[in-house]
């Protein structure tokens, strides 16, 4: 109870109850009620009114809850052997979380024991929840005969040995620790006499690794003492193994490196920081790069595979230069922005010549392959804006990026590699087309080039041409033959007719020969049968919408339907399977295009003839190419198999000109 | 409402493994004796170290606390219970120096006689001495964490669970590295810890909470040297500063920078007067206030007394920066250019720097910080040392100067360039001032740590050489 005085001082109320002190009357006439005092204050100047509160101390809180009482209540730790009670203050009622309650007998000095004085019973305390945590280090065990027969370790005594193995138990295996802590020192030994004291071992200074190296040893053999290897479970017998495959000498080694590498000069490390960061550069180039690349792929898979209409706006050459023209400012602002970073990242990561030297290399590889690898930009005014000051490319560079020195003005204006590539594959025709494609897929080149550099896609160009020409060849070829047949036939029939024969056949002859023309070509094409099947079904697709070819397709049916009938008997089974896979509509094209192409089939022979030696040479480089190619991991057809192809095809063909 | 019943709920004691049990952390320094309850932010009974004795005719009379030894009584003389080693040196006044701190602070004085505390009449000690045995002790109800220094050993380390269970009777007792605290108290449990305090810079290095003995470097360049080159420098400049300490002066009227004071001293009547060491006190307050405002580290690059890449000496350089005035107890002032600023500090690092005389001798380089840093490393294994580096933890009082730590920073980046060092000191004056008693706090108060303390009971059964065998 607070003394009166103090109240006094604190110029309190007494505690006592208080007469009833008279109310403190409010001075009248102040106004509107509900107005703040300090803005009637303001209106009526004037003396503020004062207001004479007694003083009090301040009221106690109403809480909404009702306080819950805390208590200091004692408490146990399983962890501790010796009964130890502690007292923390807890929510009264509280469920003490984890740990059993523990009963605790206080030992007489116990300072519980002191605080209960009363109660000598044993007390029951809640265990601390913190007991879980002591968790100790294992300590190998073993007896003194087991430590003579098996675990003697050379340049260590028993004593010491147990000092070790006490040490490593203390601290928990903290083997920085233990080193630390380490000194060991031998028992003076009585019997030893006076001169001998002389010689007596010096303690020896131990290394971390000598520590190591004689506990993981012991360690391990006592564990196999204890539980022989084969009955050791699998988390045992990895520890044994890490144990025994500890080296010590290596450990010492390795520690000597690393002392080096502390003790390495500002140079040293700020090079091997200049080339990780090189190195991650690089390789988060690499990840943008491929990252490009694939984008583009995707984009150029996905224009086929839309409809027609899409597809069409590009078919014009106005429509291919818009879409180029799209394509390439896209290009020209990515690569803007790179410039920026290089900048940056060049003026952040000082000079050197090796560095700009990359850095020049990293710009020019972006602007050449900044749409997935195979755009060209092939003006140089291009590359010039691109670089600014540029390092001469050698004769080699120039050849790898494509770059070219047109001495002309290039009148195609920006043209791009796989646009080139997939021009070089179309011909007039879809049939055509398609041929080419079956002579591609022969010759196991795949459609989209894997590697489309500057030389390869020219090559690749030149081997079409030669593909298209063999083609004309063979069409003529296989012309020449149809009509000797016919001639051949008329002849018999003329043989015929003289010997009498009936009259009416001979109307029939024209279309029948027709037909036969149209078998004689299938059983030739027999070398090629597998493609017709691909080539097929390419037809089918392309056909539905050659309204030209539909309709004479169909025409020819109905004419050859009742004929192809009568003829089957003339053909082998296998023709007549060819026969009935292979669409007629393509065969009608192909006619079409043997009439219209008649007139200048001398001509074209000679080409043809000259082709071939060129589609040999063309091979003959390509190889190289390829060879170079597949050094950077792709795997084009080796150069000997489509030397052989492209020399078979062309055997054929003249063998049929012989013909 | 919902807010005032989460105020009143104690934060889930596994979110920081608190468990508190009302113990109490006790940490002596050379400046001062830090004394609190675990689980508080800063400790509630701070005094200095030193004590006050007036000469009585039974021997003397202590006086603890700053309440009673900053008045100039008849006679009295200051001494401190710690030796300039950092470690116990008087352990009797010691004893009653933490009983006073924490009796006058923490705990309730208990109901008894007066005469447990140590401060009564030294007749009626004598008179209740059976008295106190009967009755209860001051600290029966809380376990004490101690700290100790890292090259504290052999019997000292005995002396304080001695004194806790004998005298206080604490029911639990652990003696801890400061170190190891002051690495705890910045949250790490492998650090470089330099501990920068009154008598001794420390540098040791911890491992897992644990130090590494072989590793414990420690030297006198602190903040009491820094006092003694403050000294050197007043008495060898041109005219001399006077140093003058506040108790001293009566009244004192304004000057000029640089003229002398105009101030009535205070006159003592024939053997009233205080002891030398009293005054040797008293001025050190002032240097101490020297210290905080006007003394700075110079902030590099290089040392105070290199070159810079002009060619110019760093000296002139420091000549250019700004000073900056002080005035004394008796009215005398001046502005002290930069270089004195720099000065008095820069021995820490740069012994050529040091001022010295016939009595305080130059330091020597091995000395310094940065040599005491490179000793300490050199002892440990070479897989810790980056570890370490990258932990280097600066406490202490004497780690307050301006730009200590960028500057210790710079030092150690020159002498380990191949390395990540980084420092982490508080920015909190408090919590680097009283680093190791934080530690202390946070280690007492875990749940975990129960399982640690020595209890009463194995005292009693092994005696005071369990210490040696627990506190590692
Ligand atoms: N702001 C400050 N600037 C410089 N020195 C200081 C500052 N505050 C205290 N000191 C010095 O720090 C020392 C006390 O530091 P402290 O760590 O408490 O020492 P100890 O642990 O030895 O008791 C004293 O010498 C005092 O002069
Ligand atoms: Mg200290």
């Amino acid at each position: 109870m607070m003394g009166s005085d103090a109240r006094d001082v604190m110029g309190l109320p007494s505690a006592a109850p208080k007469p009833a002190t008279p109310k403190v009357q409010k001075p009248k006439g102040r106004g509107p009620t509900g107005m703040i005092r300090e803005v009637l204050d303001l209106k009526y100047e004037g003396a503020p009114p004062i207001s004479i509160v007694a003083p009090k101390f301040k009221d106690k809180p109403k809480l909404p809850f009702k306080p819950r009482q805390w208590e200091e209540t004692p408490f146990a730790n399983s962890a501790r052997k010796d009964g130890l009670i502690l007292r923390h203050w807890r929510r009264k009622g509280d469920v003490v979380n984890g740990g059993a309650a523990m009963p605790v007998t206080p030992a007489d000095s116990n300072a519980a024991s002191e605080m209960e004085t009363d109660e000598k019973a044993p007390i029951a305390v809640p265990d601390a929840p913190w007991a879980k945590y002591n968790v100790k280090v294992e300590r190998p065990q073993y007896t003194d005969e087991q430590y003579e027969t098996h675990l003697k370790g050379e340049g260590w005594s028993k004593e010491e040995t147990d000092y070790l193995v006490d040490l490593a138990t203390e601290f928990d295996l903290r083997w920085i620790v233990i080193s630390d802590r380490y000194d060991y020192k031998p028992p003076i030994q009585p019997n030893i006499s006076e001169d001998s004291m002389a010689i007596t071992p010096h303690p020896k200074t131990r290394t971390l690794e000598d520590l190591k190296t004689r506990y993981y040893d012991l360690a391990a053999k006592t564990m196999v003492l204890h539980n022989p290897l084969s009955s050791m479970s699998a988390a045992e017998f990895s520890a044994h193994e890490k144990m025994t495959k500890f080296d010590g000498a290596q450990e010492t080694k390795r520690k000597k490196y690393v002392e080096l590498l502390f003790a390495r000069p500002k140079e040293e490390k700020e090079e091997e920081e200049y080339y990780l960061r090189e190195l991650s550069r690089i390789v988060a180039n690499q990840e943008k790069l491929s990252q490009d690349r694939k984008a583009l792929y995707e984009r150029l898979d996905a224009a086929p595979s839309s409809t027609r209409d899409s597809m069409a706006m590009y078919t014009t050459s106005q429509g291919l230069t818009q879409l180029m023209q799209t394509l390439f400012t896209q290009n020209k602002n990515k690569e803007l922005e790179r410039k920026g970073e290089k900048r940056r990242s060049l003026l952040e990561s000082g000079e050197g010549s090796s560095h700009n030297q990359y850095g020049l290399d990293r710009s020019q590889r972006q602007s050449l392959s900044g749409v997935g690898g195979n755009a060209r930009l092939s003006t140089s005014a291009d590359l010039h804006s691109a670089g600014g000051a540029r390092r001469p490319l050698t004769q080699q560079e120039e050849r790898k990026y494509g770059v070219s020195h047109p001495t002309e003005r290039l009148t195609g204006g920006i043209q791009f590699r796989h646009e080139r590539i997939t021009k070089a594959g179309q011909a007039k025709s879809a049939v055509q087309t398609s041929r080419i494609g079956a002579a591609l897929t022969e010759l196991k080149i795949p459609p989209r080039l894997i590697m489309p550099t500057a030389r390869v896609v020219t090559e690749y160009e030149r081997l079409i041409e030669g593909i298209k020409g063999l083609l004309e060849v063979r069409k003529v070829s296989e012309k020449l033959d149809g009509e000797i047949r016919v001639l051949l036939a008329q002849k018999e029939l003329m043989e015929k007719k003289e010997r009498g024969e009936d009259i009416k056949e001979e109307e029939g002859t024209g279309e029948e020969t027709r037909n036969q023309e149209d078998e004689e070509e299938e059983a030739e094409k027999e070398g090629t049968q597998n493609d017709e099947s691909k080539v097929e079904e390419d037809n089918e697709d392309d056909n539905e919408d050659d309204d030209e070819d539909r309709e004479e397709k169909d025409e020819e049916r109905e004419e050859s339907d009742d004929e192809a009938n009568q003829n089957d008997s003339d053909n082998n089974a296998s023709e007549e399977d060819a026969d009935g896979e292979v669409d007629e509509s393509a065969m009608a094209a192909e006619m079409q295009e043997l009439q219209e192409d008649e007139e200048g089939e001398a001509q074209e022979q000679m080409d043809g003839d000259g082709e071939d030696e060129d589609m040999e040479d063309a091979n003959g480089e390509r190889a190289n190419e390829n060879d170079e190619a597949s050094s950077r991991g792709s795997a084009p057809p080796t150069a000997k198999r489509s030397a052989s192809v492209v020399s078979h095809v062309s055997n054929r063909s003249l063998k049929r000109q012989k013909r | 409402m919902a807010t005032g019943q989460a105020s009143t709920k104690p934060p889930d004691a596994t979110e920081y493994g608190g468990d508190e049990i009302s113990a109490l952390v006790l940490d002596p320094g050379y400046a001062t004796t830090r004394a609190g309850f675990a689980g508080e932010d800063v400790p509630k009974s701070v005094l200095p170290s030193h004590y006050g004795i007036i000469p009585t005719i039974s021997g003397g009379k202590q006086l603890f606390g700053d309440n009673s030894i900053h008045t100039p009584l008849p006679g009295i003389s200051i001494s401190n219970y710690m030796s300039r080693e950092g470690t116990v040196e008087d352990w009797e006044t010691a004893a009653n120096l933490w009983e006073y701190a924490i009796t006058s602070r923490l705990t309730n004085a208990k109901p008894g006689p007066l005469a447990t505390n140590g401060l009564n009449d030294v007749e009626n000690q004598e008179m209740e001495m059976e008295g106190i045995e009967a009755q209860e002790k001051p600290l029966r109800d809380n376990p004490l964490l101690m700290t100790e220094t890292g090259w504290n050993a052999g019997r000292d380390r005995e002396r304080g669970i001695e004194i806790a269970m004998e005298n206080w009777g604490c029911p639990a007792y652990w003696l801890a590295r400061n170190g190891v605290l002051a690495s705890f108290a910045s949250g790490k449990s492998s650090a470089l810890v330099v501990d920068i305090g009154a008598s001794t810079i420390s540098v040791t290095p911890v491992h897992d909470g644990l130090i590494l003995k072989k590793g414990v470097m420690r030297s006198p360049l602190a903040g009491n040297f820094v006092s003694q080159q403050l000294r050197l420098m007043f008495s060898q400049s041109q005219p001399p500063i006077p140093l003058t300490p506040h108790y001293l002066i009566v009244s004192k009227t304004p000057v000029d920078a640089g003229t002398p004071s105009q101030a009535t001293l205070r006159s003592f009547a024939p053997n009233t007067e205080p002891d030398p060491s009293f005054r040797h006190f008293q001025e050190e307050r002032v240097l101490t206030e020297f210290k905080e405002s006007v003394v700075t580290v110079w902030p590099g690059p290089g040392r105070l007394s290199g070159h810079n890449q002009q060619g110019g000496t760093n000296m002139d350089i420091a000549r250019q920066h700004p000073g900056k005035p002080f005035e004394m107890p008796d009215g005398w002032n001046q502005m002290f250019p930069a270089l004195d600023r720099y000065r008095p500090i820069e021995a820490l690092f740069d012994p050529k720097m040091a001022l010295s005389d016939a009595s305080n001798p130059a330091p020597h380089q091995s000395q310094t910080i940065g040599a005491l840093i490179q000793s300490s490393l050199a002892q440990v294994d070479v897989d810790i040392r980056p570890a370490l580096l990258s932990a280097v933890v600066v406490t202490g009082g004497s780690s307050l100067y301006q730009g200590l730590t960028d500057r210790l920073s710079q030092e150690l980046q020159v002498m380990y360039p191949g390395t990540r060092v980084r420092i982490s000191a508080s920015g909190n004056a408090v919590e680097r001032k009283f680093g190791s008693w934080i530690g202390g706090s946070i280690l007492a108060s875990l749940g975990t740590f129960h399982q640690m303390w020595i209890s009463r009971k194995e005292y009693e059964e092994q005696g005071a050489g369990i210490v040696e065998k627990r506190c590692k």
